[in-house]
């Protein structure tokens, strides 16, 4: 008996919604092993709240896995209110082996800022990723969104 | 996989903001204000600064309308 109620526990406490959420091809950042910078094809308004999916996939070996990620607004982004939150309902999450789910924003009192009108802006954020091989293997690749008034 | 999200939190730049936003990397500091927040920026370049807990001096200058970025070198002392 003891047992099912610890189950039952679990269950009611896992997060809602969130295995459920997929992530259209034009919000997917597949960073590269060649290429300093990737860009997301998709631009964002100031004012959205949308889902990010950072792939990862073409930085792994055979055999391999991810063990940390670590994400780092640029100050020049972090100075116009770019912010990918880092705890709480919009924080990161792994979606699977080799890609991560972020939620970028513009803070409140930036979304009506000129940074963001005509071409916007582009906003960039490091990502350096450790893999579980002995020694270890890291890898820094810088993604980019553009922010602009739609 | 651990995911963590770096801290974003403004510091002070003495004779160049109170409100800075900072990334270091090594002996290298990459400093960005928003142009509306500057207080010294002109007194900033060339000079001894201590922020961070180090001693830096301000090399590349790179402005847009909106945000200030400097490039800061550590020093040997700092």
């Amino acid at each position: 008996m003891l047992t099912i109620f610890l189950a039952l526990g679990i269950i009611a406490a896992a997060p809602s919604g969130s295995s459920d959420v997929v992530t259209p091809a034009e919000r997917v950042i597949e960073l590269s092993r060649t290429n300093g910078f990737t860009a997301a094809s998709h631009s964002v308004d100031p004012t959205d709240e949308l889902d990010f999916v950072v792939d990862l996939t073409e930085l792994l070996e055979v055999g391999e896995a991810f063990s940390s990620v670590a994400i780092a607004v640029t100050p020049t982004s972090t100075a116009l209110g770019f912010t990918i939150p880092g705890s709480g309902e919009y924080a990161p999450e792994t979606v699977t082996n080799s890609t991560i789910r972020i939620w970028p924003r513009v803070a409140l009192v930036d979304q009506a800022d000129a940074s963001w009108a005509g071409s916007g802006a582009t906003c960039r954020f490091e990502i350096t990723a450790e893999t579980d091989s002995v020694p270890p293997r890291t890898w820094q690749r810088t993604a980019q969104i553009t922010v602009m008034q739609k | 996989m651990i995911i963590t999200v770096a801290d974003t939190a403004p510091v002070e730049v003495p004779g160049l903001a109170r409100v800075a936003h900072i990334q270091i990397d090594g002996d290298k500091a990459i400093v960005a204000v928003r142009t509306a927040d500057l207080t010294g920026a002109r007194r900033v370049v060339g000079r001894k600064v201590e922020f961070m807990g180090a001693s830096w001096v301000a090399g590349a200058h790179q402005p847009t309308s909106q945000v200030q970025t400097y490039t800061f070198r550590r020093l040997a002392d700092g």
